[in-house]
């Protein structure tokens, strides 16, 4: 009896094992590649963190650096602007709508891209007439695609504490409704901020579908365009892009692990 | 410091079909202590939150130191408030919580402030915890420090001890009373727990359906009940059927004064444990079905025909009349109320 059960957990542990290592390959092998090739030719490295001359010999690449970046923590905090009184206003005083405010937010991860777009085209016709060209109106359609993850993040954020006792304990003490969102809900909800932050920073930085069928540059579309003449350095940029979207998403997970450990703490 | 005046006018609320303030008309003086009892969805708590700011009333007035507040928002009323949960901001210390309406008010001084009043509701000791860090009775003493620290023109409780266990209920409430003899504010106190609305308040406002049923001092709800609901409602009553005499009603073979004029011979009148004495006698038609040990006064259960009937007596004599004795009752010929 004895013998078979240590039979069997042997045979669990090296089915275990050949899973993982299984899609250890499969994940990391990319990655092994893409650092063989970006390092072929040893000045591609260099030259990334060298920003002036980075940005003399490939222009439209530094500009789809610096476009991609103004537009994450534009779309972040417009984002923010929008997300965060919407939802605790929901929560206290249109409970109802509660569920309606959700699917609205989860519809844009239900319609793929290139539908968005086609929808999106027309309206962007007018964006450019009114506010030009720029890529850095794209940040309305980010807002709008980044909704279901900031959305989700910053709900369980607001589920975690009473916001309408806390509201109204604010109130009787004399805070207008400014006061009671900048000092007493956002303190509380810090953690969910940031996750939903570093999201729409992770989203924004990956986005290329958008970008490119309405003739924006962001980074995606420069590594893109920059593929076809110089393939290292459009590997090296997308693995440094790679590594800032694992980071964050790193720091997200660390953030988790401690809102659990207080909230055990306080349990 | 003293109290101001309170005055509810014709408060009216509806939520869907339910009036849960049905022209409600409530005074309170200056410096008094107000509790508001009733079972659950009278409208008690929404009378206090309408008195509050936090909940708008459809029509009726809303009056404080004879200033009409009716339109002012909650957080130009003035008004210290503790809720049933636990509403302490989790980010702050207890010291800062208390100060947090002090610091609005841009006032100095406001951490030698906000210390006085965790001295005044006994734990100092704590300033530096953060509410997580704090048992149920110290968070509300926190959040009564922080109601009390903005020196408010009334103070509301809002069932503030339903949350904590049996023994701190108790401690805290007899502390609450303390305190607001001490520094004297006007409170409203909303409950659905008798013995606390009895023990606290100056006066207590009987609430039902919408409606203030009766506002008398503990000891006159208690006596003298002004309706049948409130003297079912405050302390546990006996439905004993009897018969209308005159201005009395014969109930088990005792004459007892009426409280109001009856509307027919044949009525149920509403008769309190204590007020049922129980003697054992072998001749007597009662017999014990039941008793039950509560401390230095214990619960006779005792069926007279087809009839129950609860009695108190000193425990001490819980041992003569164990169940299937047989007793005589009588009854103290106390005023009681009909349903």
């Amino acid at each position: 009896m004895a013998g078979v059960i240590a039979r069997r957990a042997r045979k669990q542990r090296i089915f275990r094992w050949t899973v993982l290592i299984v899609l250890g390959v499969f994940f990391v092998l990319p990655f092994v590649a893409m650092i063989e090739f970006s390092t072929r030719d040893p000045g591609t490295w260099p030259l990334l963190v060298n920003w002036p001359e980075l940005s003399e010999r490939y222009p439209a690449l530094a500009e789809g650096i610096t476009n991609s970046l103004l537009q994450a923590a534009l779309t972040a905090v417009l984002m923010l602007v929008l997300l965060v009184p919407t939802a605790v206003w929901v929560r206290l005083r249109l409970p109802k709508l509660r569920r309606l405010v959700e699917f609205i937010c989860l519809l844009p991860l239900t319609i793929p891209a290139i539908v968005l777009v086609v929808g999106l085209a027309p309206v962007y016709a007018w964006v450019t007439y009114f506010l030009g060209g720029s890529s850095l109106t794209l940040v309305f359609a980010y807002t709008v695609l980044v909704l279901p993850y900031a959305y989700r993040a910053i709900d369980t954020g607001l589920s975690a504490i009473d916001v309408k006792t806390l509201a109204e304990a604010a109130r009787s003490l004399g805070a207008g409704w400014g006061t009671v969102m900048w000092r007493v809900v956002l303190p509380n909800i810090r953690s969910a901020v940031l996750s939903a932050a570093f999201l729409t920073v992770a989203l924004v930085l990956g986005e290329f579908t958008i970008a490119s069928l309405l003739n924006r540059t962001n980074l995606q579309v420069a590594i893109n365009f920059l593929g076809k003449s110089s393939a290292t350095m459009s590997v090296a940029v997308s693995l440094t892009a790679l590594l800032l979207a694992f980071v964050l998403l790193l720091l997200l997970s660390l953030l988790g692990e401690r809102r659990r450990k207080s909230l055990k703490e306080s349990a | 410091m003293t109290g101001v005046a309170v005055q509810l006018n014709g408060l009216r609320r509806t939520f869907g079909t339910v009036h849960a303030l049905d022209n409600l008309d409530l005074s309170i003086e200056p410096g008094e202590f107000v509790a508001l009892l009733g079972p659950s969805g009278c409208g008690k708590t929404t009378a206090l939150r309408v008195l509050a700011g936090l909940e708008d009333a459809d029509s009726g007035q809303v009056l404080v130191g004879g200033r009409d507040m009716t339109a002012l928002p909650a957080n130009r009323r003035d008004m210290g408030m503790v809720f049933q949960a636990y509403s302490l901001f989790p980010h702050l210390t207890a010291l800062a919580n208390v100060s947090f309406g002090l610091s609005l008010r841009g006032r100095s001084k406001n951490v030698a402030r906000a210390k006085e009043m965790l001295e005044l509701v006994g734990i100092s000791q704590f300033a530096d915890r953060y509410p997580h860090q704090l048992s149920g009775g110290q968070q509300q003493r926190v959040a009564l420090a922080r109601a009390l620290a903005i020196e408010p023109s009334v103070l509301l409780l809002d069932e503030p001890l339903s949350a904590l266990d049996a023994k701190v209920r108790v401690q805290l409430r007899d502390e609450i009373r303390r305190i607001q003899t001490e520094v004297g504010t006007t409170t409203l106190f909303v409950t659905h727990d008798q013995e606390e609305a009895l023990a606290v308040a100056d006066r207590v406002g009987v609430m039902r359906s919408g409606k203030l049923e009766q506002l008398a001092s503990p000891a006159d709800i208690y006596l003298t009940p002004a309706t049948p609901f409130v003297a079912e409602f405050v302390g546990l009553s006996n439905r004993l059927p009897g018969t209308v005499v005159g201005n009395e009603v014969e109930v088990l073979g005792t004459r007892l004064p009426l409280l109001s004029p009856a509307s027919s011979p044949s009525v149920t009148a509403l008769v309190r444990p204590e007020s049922v004495q129980v003697t054992p006698d072998d001749t007597g038609e009662g017999r014990v079905l039941t008793t039950s040990f509560l401390g230095p006064i214990s619960k006779v259960t005792v069926t007279v025909g087809e009839q129950l009937v609860v009695a108190q007596v000193a425990t001490d004599r819980l041992a003569s009349l164990a169940p299937g004795t047989p007793v005589r009752i009588t009854l103290q010929p106390s005023p009681v109320a009909l349903a």
